[in-house]
């Protein structure tokens, strides 16, 4: 009994020190610094802007889907023009696979 | 100066106004910030922060409500997402959560290091542990208890903040005592007063 009386005391007397806190002031040169980080950040907005203003995102996306269709279409074209066993030859030949003019020359010195 | 006027300044960005802007409202930030996060470091370093979010969205401010409610409300976010990070990093206990236990009261467990210059060295052991207590509260509970008891601000003003008619914030504050007394009083329990 005793106990429980002293624990609800102890309670009051925890919610009541909430009245007790005190304004706390403003940290010393809060406003300059800041003012200094909305400064920097103002700054850096310039920067972003100023490198290419006119190249908004829908003019890169623009830019990304020619770019993506102009590699496609230069791969259609050039798998298109070069037949499977051309591919092969060139193949063999760029590691010494096949035998060719070369080959006779080396052996002939 | 108008608020309206006022508002259309900060929005061209101009130092005056922001100057101005700091002059009125870092005090009141301030206090919110260390009535959530008594640590005048991180109370200082959320307040910053809050006037660097004003400074990047009052040109989404539509003026529904006034101005300072509206930086109120950035303040309490900023200071909820603060204590919701460190108390993620906090807490180890996600055996805890898996097995449905509850995480008891403990000082040590506290998201921050208590340094709140505003309280006196005698009360400082019975602060601790009410805000470790507060930290305990459901999020609605916290910010209105924190609000009304803590910051000091009337209901009116916590009711334009939450955005919660009078007789809710009543009704929470309620809840926040009564749940506040049930914490303390297990939490004095057990250190075996």
């Amino acid at each position: 009994m005793e106990s429980k009386r002293k624990i609800d005391r102890l309670v009051d007397e925890t919610l009541e020190s909430v009245a007790s806190i005190d304004t706390v002031k403003t940290p010393p040169f809060f406003k300059e610094k800041v003012l200094n980080r909305m400064a920097q950040a103002t700054k850096e907005d310039e920067k972003d802007v100023a490198i290419v203003p006119w190249f908004t995102p829908k003019l890169q996306a623009a830019a990304l889907v020619c770019f993506v269709f102009l590699n496609a279409a230069a791969l259609l074209t050039y798998s298109a023009e070069q037949s499977y066993n051309e591919r092969v030859s060139s193949f063999a030949e760029v590691y010494g696979l096949s035998e060719t003019d070369t080959d006779s020359y080396l052996y002939q010195n | 100066m108008e608020e309206q006027h006022f508002i259309k300044f900060l929005k061209e960005g101009t130092n005056q106004a922001y100057g101005r802007l700091l002059d009125e409202y870092q005090q009141k930030v301030f206090s919110t910030c260390i009535s959530f996060v008594p640590n005048q470091e991180d109370a200082e370093d959320i307040a910053q922060e809050v006037f660097i979010e004003v400074f990047n969205s009052v040109g989404k401010f539509k003026g529904d409500s006034k101005l300072s409610t509206w930086i109120y409300r950035i303040s309490v976010n900023k200071c909820l997402e603060f204590i919701r990070k460190k108390n993620t990093k906090k807490r180890f206990g996600f055996m805890q959560t898996l097995m449905g236990n509850e995480i008891s009261m403990d000082r040590s467990s506290y998201f921050t290091e208590f340094n709140h210059p505003g309280i006196q060295l005698e009360n400082k052991e019975k602060s601790q542990i009410l805000f470790a207590a507060i930290n305990k509260l459901p999020e609605a509970q916290r910010i209105v208890y924190t609000l009304n008891k803590v910051d000091d601000l009337s209901y009116q003003e916590v009711s334009d903040i939450t955005q919660k008619s009078i007789s809710s914030i009543e009704s929470l504050l309620f809840r926040a005592k009564k749940n506040l007394r049930d914490i303390l009083h297990d939490y004095y329990k057990k250190e075996g007063n």
